[in-house]
C-alpha cells in the first residue's frame, strides 16, 4: 500500500516523479520535494526511533529542525552519518535509513524495560548511583551507559566527501525567508545595499509555504530578489552562531540532498559572514504541553500537522484531536480538515476562542476549558482521554493523531547569543529579544508580530532600518501583502496537565516535569543548574520545542514568574553542524601549509627521509632503501668527521637589519656587543626575553657599516622578528633602523668537515678560502657555478665549515656544484639527525637547552653578558634566585659503558645511586656518537660545572633503565676549539 | 571573533592579529632598578572591563597596535598606533 | 657575468594544462617572472618613485609598486639582470632608505577570470567585492595560513598574490582546490 496516507492533491510535491527509499530496510516510496519524514508520514510509519533514557517508541513531532524524536542514520558505509532530521533530511532517489538507539529492533526493544524502572531513573540518576568507586567509571558504568544511551553509529572510515569554507561581506544579512525576511531583505536590496539572504529550508517563504493565497506575492518576492545583483541567496543554510563584532557563522548544505555530491563540487560548505547589519527574521516555534505519556508516537505539533497536510499533501492521521490554549491550532484542525482528514475534536484550555464558531462551522466539537489528560496505545496513539479543568469525569475519544499547541516561542537564539537580554512579552507568553548588542535587529514572528501581512509588514521595516544604517536610505517600495485582520494567537498561558504519569517536558533527552521538580527539591534552583543536572534542553534539537515549557515547570516549582527565571543562555551552535564542515578543507595534510626549501626537490629525488619540524619538510636522513636506524645516520656523521659533508639550513631564520642605529638595537637585543663586530665579520649572539631566560641565539654578521644580516633558529624566527618590532616599534621608536625577514631569499647549505677548503676551492670563484685570507667567523661573497653566494665561517658540527647562502632560485645549482667538487673528497649529504649528533657532540645547544627554563649562565654562556650597556633581560636575568648555585647548569654526560648496549634516553634523569629517587637534573639531548663511539649527551645537573668527573647514573623509570655515565664538560668533541679554526 | 579596526590596513579579522598583553606597562629605562623591571615584566592589572592593550598586525602590517577592548564583551573602542598617546582606560 | 635562470619556487605544480571542472569559465592562473624589492624608510628618500598610500599599489605597464607596510614597500619589475634592481633602487636611495632584494624570497602567481574572486573567498578574509577592493588596491592579509599580499590588477579581475616563496607550492595547492569548483587553466609563465 504505498503512499497511503498521500492526499490526493496538492502540496509542493513534484508528483510527475516517484523516488524511492527505504526506512530499516523496507523500500517506500516518495516525491520530490518531500523531507524522509513527510515521505514516511505519507506512507504510514509514525514510529521512527526510540527514546534516549527510557527508550519508549517516538514518532515524528514536528516538521523542521525542531524535532526532537525523529532522529535517523542516514546512508551508508563511510556516507553514514548518524543524529540526522528525517524532518529536516530532503528525499532523493536511493535514499537509505535506519532507526537508531534499539535493539533488537524498532518495534520490540529490550532496554524498553528502563521505563519500567523509570522511578529511579530521575534526574540526576547517573551523577548518584555511578559516584564511586571512581575507577569504576572508565572500565564498568560508561561501557553500560554508552550502551544503551547511544545517539546512533557513526561511519568508521574516512569521509570521502569535501567540505570547505567561505567567507564573506555584506551590508545587510537576513536569516530566515518567510514574510518578514523576504521583504527585509528586498527593501534592504532595493535600497542598493549588498545583502545575504540564508535560509535553513530548501525551498525559500517560511510560513508562506503554508498560504496557498499569497504563493503569488513570495514567487513575486523570490523573483525580485533573485534579479537584483547584489542579493545573494543561500537555501538550505543555517546560520548556526552569531558572535561578537557581527560575525556570524552559517552551514550551507550543498549536496546533503544528493546521494553524493557532483564531482568538484562539496558536501557542505560553512560561511563566516562579516554582516555590517542583521535582520534576525528566524520565525517561531510552536510548543507542546506536558501531560501523561505526552510522547507518544500520533502526538505532533499542530503547525507541522498543517505543514505535512498543506505543504506536502500528507494526511498525518485519520482521526484527529487537537489540544490548544490559543487559536493557532484552529487554523492547523481547519487545515487538516480541509485536506479530509476527520478531525473531531478540539480541547481547549481557554475559556473563551473567537475560533470556535469556525470549528463548528466544519462540525468540528470544541471543548473548552479542558485539557488532555492521558493517552491510550502502545507505539501509538489510539485514543485521548479528556476532562474538564475544573474535574469532572474523564472522557475517551477514539484518535490516531493528537495535534499540540501550548503557544508560540519566538526563535531568540541567534538573538541571544550576543547576549542580547530577552524580554517576557505577557500577550504571547513568550521571552522576545531585548535591546540589541550587536548591529541587528529582529523582525517578524522573531520578534513575537504574529500573522503574514504583519509580519511582512514588520520585515519591510527593519529591511530599511538595515540598509539604513549602512548608509542606503531611498528604497522603492515593493507590494506587501494585504492585511487581513490578523492578530496574536491570543494564548492563554498553560505548561502542564497535572495528571498521573510520565509528562515529558525534553522528548529528545527523556526529560519529565517530575525530574524538573526533584532537581528543585533537591536545590537545583537556578535555571541553569536545573538544565544541568536534568539535561533539560541539552539535547542536539537544543530545547527548541522544550525550553519554555522547562522553565514554567522551574518556575512554578519555585513559585516565581518565568520571567524571573528566565531561559537558560543560549549558545551556538542553534543547530547540529557536523565536525566535517567546522574542519573544512583542513584535513589529513591539509591541516598547514608545507613549508618547503628551495632544495625541497633535490632531497625528494635524493631519497630524502622527512620530517614536519614546525611547518617545514626537512630531510632526516638520506636512504634509497628507506632504512630505519642509526646506520644512515652515522654514516653521514662520519662522512662530516673525516671528510665533508652538506647540509640544507635554509630554514634558520634570516633578518636584513639596517639604518645608522642598526649596531645599537642589536646590542639591545642581543646580551653581547655587535655594534663593534668589524665589517666582514660574523659573531655568535644570544638573546634573553625580558625575565632573562634564553630566548634564541644565532649568528649575525656585519655586512656593511649600516647593515648587518642576523640569524636566528629555524623555530624561533619568527617570534624573533615579532620581538624585534615590538621592541622598535613601542619601546624604542627613535631608533633609526629598518629590518625584514630574508628568509625565503636564501637557499644555505652547510659545508662541514676537514676536507671542505678542498671541496669548495673546487667551485668557489672569486673568494680565497685559505685559512689568513677567510678566518674562522669571516664572511665574503664569491660566485658558484656562476650563481652569487655569500659564505660564512661558521660551524655547528664542530668541524672547520663554511656556510654558503645564495639567492634561493639558484639552490640546486649551487648545492650540485659543492656535490660534484667534494666528490673526490667523499662528500656526502646530511640530514637532521646528523646535523643533531654532530651539535651534541660538540656541546652546541638547541630547542632542548634552550627550552625556557634555562638562562645564559645556565647554558655556560655567564661571559657572554656584556657589562655595559642596556639589553633585554638584563635586571631580570640577575635576580638571585636565577644566580642561585644549585641550579641545574649545562654540563656533558656520557655512558661509561662504550658498548652501545645500553642507551641513554633524553628526559631520563640524573641520580647519585642507581636506586636513588633524588633527581639531580635531566638529560636534554642524547645521541649515539661516533667520535667516542658510545651514547654520550647534554644534560642539565645541580652544580653540574662542579661535578665534572663524577660518576652519576642515568635513569629511565618508564623503561626500567638505569645507565652509569661520566659527567664531563659539554664539548665532548675538540674543546679546545682548533678544528674550526683549522 | 573579533575584528579589529587597524589604522593602517582597515578592519581585519582577528585570526591576523598576535595577542600582545597589557599596553599600559613601559619597560624602564636602561638604568631601572630590578623592582621596576619585576613590575614590568610580571605585574599585571587583569580587570574586569576595558583594558589597553597590545595586539600584532602579524599577518597585516606587521605594527604592533594599541587596542582598547573589553574584557567581557570583547568591545572594542580603540585602535590606535603604538606611537599614539592612549590613555589607559578606568575599566 | 649574468647568473643562470632561477628554478620556479611553484615547483612542478605549476605545469600549463587545464584542471577541475570543465565546461564552465575557469580561472586561469600563472607565474610572474619578476623581480621584487623591498625598500623601507622615509618616503622622500626613494628617488623618482611614485610611492603608493596605504592599501594602493601604482601599477604600470613594466612595473608595479605595492604598499605593504608603514614606510615599506614592494617595487616589482619583470626580471633582469640578477640584483641589478636593488642595485639601481640603493643608489637613488637616500642614506634614511633600507633597500633589501626579495626577487628569490616571494613568488607572484597571477590570477584571472570571473571567478577569481570566488576562489579568494574560500580563504581571504578580506572583502574583494568591487566596492570595497578594485583596480589598484593592495592589502597583505592571511589565505590558508600564509601571509599573502594582494594586489588587484585590473576589473576582470585580475589579481597578483606576492607569496613567500617557500610557501608556493602549498599555496598552490590551496588553490587548486578552491578553484577545482570552477576549474582552472595554468598558463606558461609570463
Amino acid at each position: 500500500m504505498s503512499q497511503s496516507h498521500r492526499l490526493p492533491a496538492g502540496g509542493r510535491i513534484d508528483r510527475s516523479r516517484t523516488i524511492r527509499f527505504s526506512f530499516d530496510g523496507r523500500g517506500y516510496e516518495g516525491h520530490p520535494g518531500d523531507t524522509l519524514a513527510s515521505a514516511l508520514l505519507a506512507n504510514g510509519v509514525q514510529l521512527v526511533g526510540r527514546s534516549f533514557k527510557y527508550h519508549r517508541p517516538r514518532g515524528i513531532y514536528a516538521a523542521g529542525p525542531d524535532d526532537p524524536n525523529a532522529l535517523v542514520e542516514l546512508r551508508s558505509g563511510a556516507r553514514q552519518e548518524p543524529n540526522t532530521r528525517a524532518t529536516t533530511a530532503e528525499l532523493y532517489d536511493g535514499l537509505e535509513a535506519t532507526s537508531q538507539n534499539r535493539w533488537p529492533s524498532l518495534a520490540f526493544d529490550i532496554s524498553s524495560v528502563n521505563s519500567l524502572f523509570g522511578r529511579f531513573l530521575g534526574a540526576g540518576f547517573y551523577y548518584k548511583t555511578f559516584m564511586w568507586p571512581a575507577s569504576f567509571w572508565e572500565k564498568v558504568y560508561e561501557p553500560i551507559i554508552r550502551r544503551a544511551a547511544g545517539l546512533g553509529r557513526a561511519a568508521t572510515s574516512p569521509d570521502p566527501d569535501t567540505y570547505e569554507s567561505m567567507h564573506a561581506h555584506c551590508d545587510v544579512l537576513v536569516v530566515g525567508s518567510g514574510a518578514a525576511g523576504l521583504a527585509a531583505a528586498r527593501a534592504a536590496g532595493a535600497a542598493g545595499a549588498r545583502v545575504i539572504l540564508a535560509e535553513q529550508d530548501f525551498e525559500l517563504g517560511g510560513g508562506l509555504l503554508l498560504d496557498q493565497a499569497r504563493e503569488a506575492w513570495r514567487r513575486t518576492m523570490v523573483e525580485a530578489l533573485a534579479a537584483m545583483p547584489e542579493v545573494r541567496i543561500l537555501p538550505r543554510t543555517t546560520v548556526f552562531g552569531f558572535y561578537e563584532h557581527n560575525v556570524l557563522g552559517a552551514v550551507e548544505r550543498v549536496a546533503d540532498h544528493l546521494p553524493a555530491p557532483a564531482e568538484h563540487d562539496v558536501r557542505q560548505r560553512v560561511w563566516t559572514i562579516r554582516a555590517r547589519q542583521t535582520v534576525l527574521a528566524t520565525g517561531a516555534t510552536e510548543r507542546p504541553i506536558a501531560f501523561p505519556d505526552n510522547d507518544r508516537p500520533g502526538i505532533m505539533l499542530a503547525s507541522a500537522a498543517m505543514t505535512y497536510a498543506r505543504r506536502y499533501g500528507v494526511r498525518p492521521g485519520e482521526r484527529i484531536a487537537v489540544f490548544a490554549n490559543n487559536d493557532t491550532a484552529y487554523d492547523s484542525a481547519f487545515a487538516l480538515h480541509d485536506a479530509g482528514a476527520n478531525v473531531g475534536i478540539i480541547v481547549d484550555v481557554r475559556k473563551n476562542s473567537l475560533r470556535a464558531m469556525g470549528a463548528h462551522e466544519r462540525n468540528i466539537a470544541v471543548r473548552l476549558g479542558s485539557a488532555i489528560v492521558g493517552v491510550r496505545g502502545g507505539r501509538q496513539v489510539s485514543a485521548v482521554a479528556i476532562r474538564a479543568r475544573n474535574g469532572g469525569a474523564e472522557r475517551v475519544i477514539d484518535a490516531d493523531l493528537l495535534c499540540v499547541s501550548g503557544g508560540w516561542n519566538p526563535a531568540v537564539h541567534l538573538a541571544s547569543h550576543t547576549r542580547a537580554r530577552l524580554d517576557w512579552d505577557k500577550s504571547i507568553a513568550a521571552f522576545v529579544p531585548g535591546t540589541p548588542v550587536q548591529a541587528e535587529r529582529s523582525a517578524g514572528a522573531a520578534l513575537g508580530v504574529f500573522g503574514i501581512a504583519r509580519a511582512a509588514a514588520d520585515g519591510a521595516r527593519a529591511g530599511l532600518e538595515a540598509a539604513a544604517a549602512t548608509g542606503f536610505t531611498s528604497a522603492p517600495a515593493f507590494e506587501l501583502p494585504a492585511a487581513d485582520g490578523e492578530s496574536d494567537p491570543m494564548v492563554e498561558a498553560f505548561w502542564e496537565v497535572k495528571a498521573k504519569g510520565k509528562s515529558f517536558v525534553d522528548l529528545q533527552n527523556d526529560v519529565t516535569s517530575d525530574d524538573i521538580r526533584l532537581a528543585h527539591r533537591e536545590g537545583y534552583t537556578h535555571i541553569e543548574h536545573a538544565k544541568r543536572y536534568t539535561t533539560h534542553s541539552m539535547a542536539t534539537d537544543q530545547g527548541k520545542t522544550s525550553g519554555l515549557l522547562g522553565v514554567a515547570v522551574l518556575a512554578e516549582a519555585r513559585g516565581e514568574s518565568i520571567e524571573k527565571v528566565g531561559v537558560p543562555t543560549y549558545r551556538p551552535y542553534v543547530s547540529p553542524v557536523t565536525w566535517g564542515a567546522l574542519a573544512g578543507r583542513d584535513v589529513g595534510h591539509h591541516l598547514q601549509p608545507v613549508r618547503r626549501t628551495p632544495l625541497h626537490h633535490w632531497h625528494v629525488r635524493n631519497h630524502g627521509i622527512f620530517l614536519e619540524t614546525g611547518l617545514w619538510l626537512r630531510p632526516l636522513y638520506y636512504s634509497a632503501t628507506r632504512e630505519t636506524g642509526w646506520e644512515p645516520i652515522l654514516k653521514e656523521a662520519r662522512a662530516v668527521r673525516q671528510a665533508v659533508g652538506i647540509c640544507d639550513v635554509s630554514t634558520l631564520g634570516k633578518i636584513d637589519v639596517q639604518g645608522r642605529d642598526a649596531g645599537t638595537f642589536l646590542d639591545r637585543l642581543y646580551t653581547n656587543t655587535f655594534s663593534t663586530l668589524a665589517v666582514g665579520r660574523a659573531r655568535y649572539g644570544l638573546m634573553l626575553r625580558e625575565d632573562g631566560m634564553m630566548f634564541d641565539d644565532g649568528t649575525t654578521s656585519r655586512l656593511s657599516e649600516t647593515r648587518y644580516l642576523m640569524t636566528t633558529t629555524t623555530a624561533k624566527a619568527a617570534e624573533v622578528l615579532a620581538h624585534m618590532e615590538f621592541h622598535h616599534q613601542t619601546v624604542w621608536p627613535e631608533l633609526d633602523v629598518h629590518y625584514c625577514t630574508v628568509t625565503d631569499q636564501w637557499a644555505q647549505m652547510s659545508v662541514a668537515g676537514p676536507k671542505t677548503r678542498l671541496a669548495l676551492q673546487g667551485c668557489v670563484e672569486g673568494l680565497d678560502l685559505s685559512n689568513e685570507a677567510f678566518p674562522f667567523m669571516g664572511v665574503g661573497e664569491a660566485t658558484i657555478a656562476g650563481c652569487p653566494v655569500r659564505i660564512y665561517r661558521v660551524s655547528f658540527s664542530g668541524e672547520m665549515a663554511y656556510e654558503v647562502a645564495t639567492p634561493a632560485g639558484y639552490g640546486e645549482r649551487v648545492w650540485e656544484a659543492i656535490l660534484e667538487a667534494g666528490k673526490p673528497h667523499g662528500i656526502l649529504p646530511y640530514g637532521l639527525e646528523a646535523l643533531g649528533l654532530l651539535r651534541i657532540e660538540k656541546g652546541h645547544v638547541a630547542g632542548p637547552e634552550l627550552n625556557g627554563q634555562t638562562t645564559a649562565r645556565d647554558l655556560g654562556f655567564e661571559k657572554m653578558m656584556k657589562k655595559k650597556g642596556d639589553f633585554i633581560g638584563r635586571v631580570n636575568g640577575e635576580r638571585p634566585a636565577l644566580m642561585a648555585p644549585d641550579r641545574p647548569r649545562l654540563v656533558g654526560i656520557r655512558a661509561v659503558d662504550p658498548s652501545f648496549e645500553k642507551r641513554l634516553r633524553g628526559g631520563a634523569h640524573i641520580v647519585e645511586k642507581p636506586d636513588s629517587k633524588a633527581s639531580l637534573g635531566w638529560c636534554t639531548s642524547i645521541t649515539r656518537s661516533v667520535e667516542l663511539e658510545r651514547w654520550l649527551g647534554l644534560a642539565m645537573i645541580r652544580q653540574g660545572p662542579e661535578r665534572i668527573g663524577q660518576r652519576l647514573y642515568a635513569t629511565y623509570p618508564l623503561k626500567n633503565e638505569v645507565v652509569e655515565v661520566e659527567v664531563c664538560s659539554p664539548h665532548h668533541v675538540d674543546p679546545e676549539n682548533l678544528r674550526v679554526r683549522a | 571573533m573579533l575584528r579589529i579596526d587597524c589604522p593602517w590596513c582597515g578592519v581585519r579579522d582577528e585570526a591576523e592579529f598576535k595577542y600582545g598583553g597589557d599596553a599600559t606597562v613601559k619597560r624602564p629605562a636602561a638604568d631601572g632598578d630590578a623592582e621596576s623591571f619585576y613590575r614590568y615584566t610580571y605585574e599585571r592589572a587583569n580587570p574586569k572591563g576595558w583594558h589597553l592593550e597590545w595586539w600584532h598586525h602579524a599577518a597585516g602590517c606587521r605594527q604592533w597596535l594599541k587596542v582598547v577592548r573589553h574584557t567581557v564583551t570583547h568591545e572594542i573602542r580603540t585602535v590606535a598606533k603604538a606611537g599614539d598617546d592612549v590613555p589607559a582606560p578606568s575599566s | 657575468m649574468s647568473a643562470p635562470e632561477r628554478l620556479s619556487p611553484f615547483g612542478p605544480g605549476l605545469t600549463p594544462g587545464r584542471d577541475g571542472a570543465a565546461g564552465g569559465t575557469p580561472v586561469i592562473l600563472s607565474e610572474r617572472r619578476v623581480d621584487i624589492v623591498q625598500v623601507m624608510g622615509a618616503e622622500a628618500a626613494v628617488a623618482g618613485l611614485a610611492l603608493p598610500k596605504p592599501g594602493r599599489a601604482e601599477i604600470s605597464s613594466d612595473a608595479m609598486i605595492v604598499w605593504i607596510q608603514p614606510s615599506a614597500w614592494l617595487v616589482i619589475r619583470p626580471r633582469g639582470v640578477e640584483g641589478a634592481l636593488a642595485k639601481s633602487l640603493a643608489g637613488a636611495a637616500g642614506t634614511k632608505t633600507a633597500v633589501v632584494d626579495q626577487s628569490h624570497g616571494r613568488a607572484v602567481l597571477r590570477l584571472s577570470g570571473a571567478h577569481a574572486r570566488d576562489v579568494l573567498a574560500k580563504g581571504c578574509r578580506i572583502d574583494l567585492h568591487p566596492r570595497a577592493f578594485s583596480a589598484g588596491s593592495a592589502a597583505t592579509t592571511t589565505i590558508d595560513h600564509i601571509t599573502v599580499t594582494i594586489v588587484q590588477v585590473d576589473a576582470t579581475p585580475t589579481y597578483d598574490l606576492v607569496l613567500p616563496a617557500n610557501f608556493a607550492e602549498a599555496f598552490l595547492d590551496w588553490l587548486g582546490m578552491s578553484a577545482t569548483e570552477f576549474g582552472y587553466e595554468i598558463r606558461p609563465t609570463a
